[in-house]
């Protein structure tokens, strides 16, 4: 019978890269749709031809992605690695101490 | 039961190592953020970040159709911000004039350019096309029915680019609006001339004594005596009794109304260093310590001191829940630090202003997104402030009383 190997990455450093590619993905979709310059409402400067509730949603959106991208998505990546390395190394503990 | 030693790890152990990697990415990275904003903090970098900013705002300035929508686009909002982005503007172009003296001519073409198309706009519309539409409301208590806030910033520009090149094209008017404002500050009962009806803000009235200030110094008056008396009158009288901090607005007669603010606080420090630098220096390290936040290499300011619950308005900005910050007393922040040589929280604020106003560079220059022309117009003052402010010099040594002394 085949034995079933552990995988190489598991699933929490697999989740951490999507979920940091994700954020990237919504942050450079929100730079696209031009949200980039509603963010003018921080500053209580409206945005042309936006009702305020409308501008203020938008630049949210674009606010919380860029902070996202900027401090959780390297977080994540940053565990993802951290967490793939400690894997590998308790592996290669367990292989040196078996008989 | 046992568990064999090459099984896998079980479900808590793997929980607990994802949790423990997390912690520790977020110890590695978060003290790090900052890094990756500081390449404009320090003093080569303020000086790009401020050649950039003044480029774009001279396009601006050149460019009828996109001033006329950024005006209109801050009028919408809020009149004032029309009138003090040219005041901000003019007095950034004052210090760079000082500062490069091969740019002078063209510093000075722009602030002249700004006072002829304010002053008539004043001229054909009245002091209210510069306010908001509650200066209807009231009756001003003062007899002459003049906003300070007006007399006030026209004053200190045409005292400010007399000072950097006297011009016979605003001597009478200069000394026209000062007589007015000294006489207006004399008559109140706190010694404070109302921005709005029985509505006189420290801000407005520090400006309208750093322009008399500036004044004496282009004409050789002396108004030593009422600026020490003010600042004498606003020790006993406007100050907070919470926080030491000057409070922001008061009616005439010189009840609190808001408490501190730092869209206002900041400023008035720096104007106060024209009349009485060790009161200013004091209002600094307190706005400082009340209002001024630093996280992870970033700096922010909050509105509003702890003890004091107030609303975000169109000073403030909207406030950013949980910490606090407000984009508009983070900008006067920008001012006062820089006016203090506080470098360590001016370096974190240009941090949090690279990562949190979305800085946009083309081929006009440097605006913020998250701002306007008043905001860029702001924080271009806060990196070319000094030279003009030398060139006024230190305020005279407070008069003696001699009595009948010979």
């Amino acid at each position: 019978m085949k034995r079933r190997g552990r995988a190489r990455v598991s699933r929490f450093a697999v989740a951490a890269l999507a979920v940091a590619l994700a954020i990237a993905l919504v942050h450079g979709a929100s730079a696209l749709c031009g949200l980039g310059e509603w963010v003018g409402v921080l500053s209580g400067t409206p945005v042309p031809g936006v009702s305020l509730e409308v501008a203020a949603l938008g630049a949210a959106v674009h606010v919380a992605s860029w902070l996202a991208l900027v401090v959780v998505a390297p977080v994540l990546a940053l565990a993802a690695a951290l967490e793939s390395a400690s894997r590998a190394v308790l592996a290669r503990a367990s292989r040196t101490s078996s008989p | 039961m046992d568990r064999p030693p090459d099984a896998p790890p079980s479900r808590l152990a793997r929980a607990s190592r994802a949790a423990l990697c997390l912690a520790v990415a977020t110890l590695l990275w978060v003290p790090a953020v900052h890094l990756l904003f500081e390449g404009d903090a320090g003093p080569e970098g303020r000086a790009r970040t401020r050649r950039a900013l003044l480029d774009a705002q001279l396009a601006l300035a050149d460019d009828d159709d996109a001033r006329a929508r950024a005006l209109a686009r801050m009028r919408a909002a809020n009149a004032e911000w029309d009138f003090m982005g040219r005041t901000f503007l003019s007095l950034a172009l004052a210090n760079h004039a000082l500062d490069a003296p091969e740019d002078r001519a063209r510093a000075l073409a722009v602030i002249d350019a700004l006072l002829e198309e304010t002053l008539r706009l004043e001229a054909a519309h009245g002091q209210a096309h510069f306010l908001m539409p509650y200066v209807h409301a009231g009756t001003f208590r003062d007899a002459s029915g003049r906003s300070v806030f007006v007399d006030g910033e026209l004053a200190l520009v045409m005292a400010a680019r007399q000072r950097v090149e006297p011009s016979e094209r605003w001597r009478a008017p200069l000394a026209e609006r000062v007589a007015r404002i000294a006489a207006q500050l004399e008559r109140g009962p706190v010694l404070s001339a109302e921005s709005y009806p029985d509505e006189c803000w420290t801000f407005c009235n520090t400006i309208a004594l750093a322009a008399l200030r500036t004044s004496d110094a282009v004409t050789g008056d002396d108004h030593g005596r009422l600026l020490a008396r003010w600042v004498e009158t606003a020790r006993a009288e406007l100050v907070d009794p919470a926080t030491g901090l000057l409070v922001s607005s008061y009616r005439h007669d010189g009840t609190h109304l808001d408490g501190p603010e730092g869209s206002s606080i900041f400023l008035a420090a720096h104007m106060l260093e024209l009349i009485d630098p060790a009161f200013a220096r004091e209002q600094y390290a307190l706005a400082r310590a009340h209002l001024g936040v630093s996280f992870a290499g970033f700096g922010w300011a909050r509105e509003w001191p702890a003890s004091w619950a107030g609303p975000a308005d169109v000073d403030s900005g909207p406030i950013v829940p949980l910490v606090g910050a407000s984009a508009g007393a983070s900008g006067m922040a920008l001012v006062g630090a820089a006016a203090f040589g506080d470098a360590r929280w001016q370096t974190a604020l240009h941090a949090s202003l690279a990562l949190a106003a979305f800085p946009v560079r083309d081929g006009r220059g440097l605006r913020y997104a998250a701002s306007n022309q008043v905001g860029d117009a702001v924080l271009l003052y806060a990196l070319a402030l000094g030279p003009l402010w030398r060139r006024v010099g230190p305020p005279p040594p407070a008069p003696v009383a001699m009595g009948g002394a010979r």
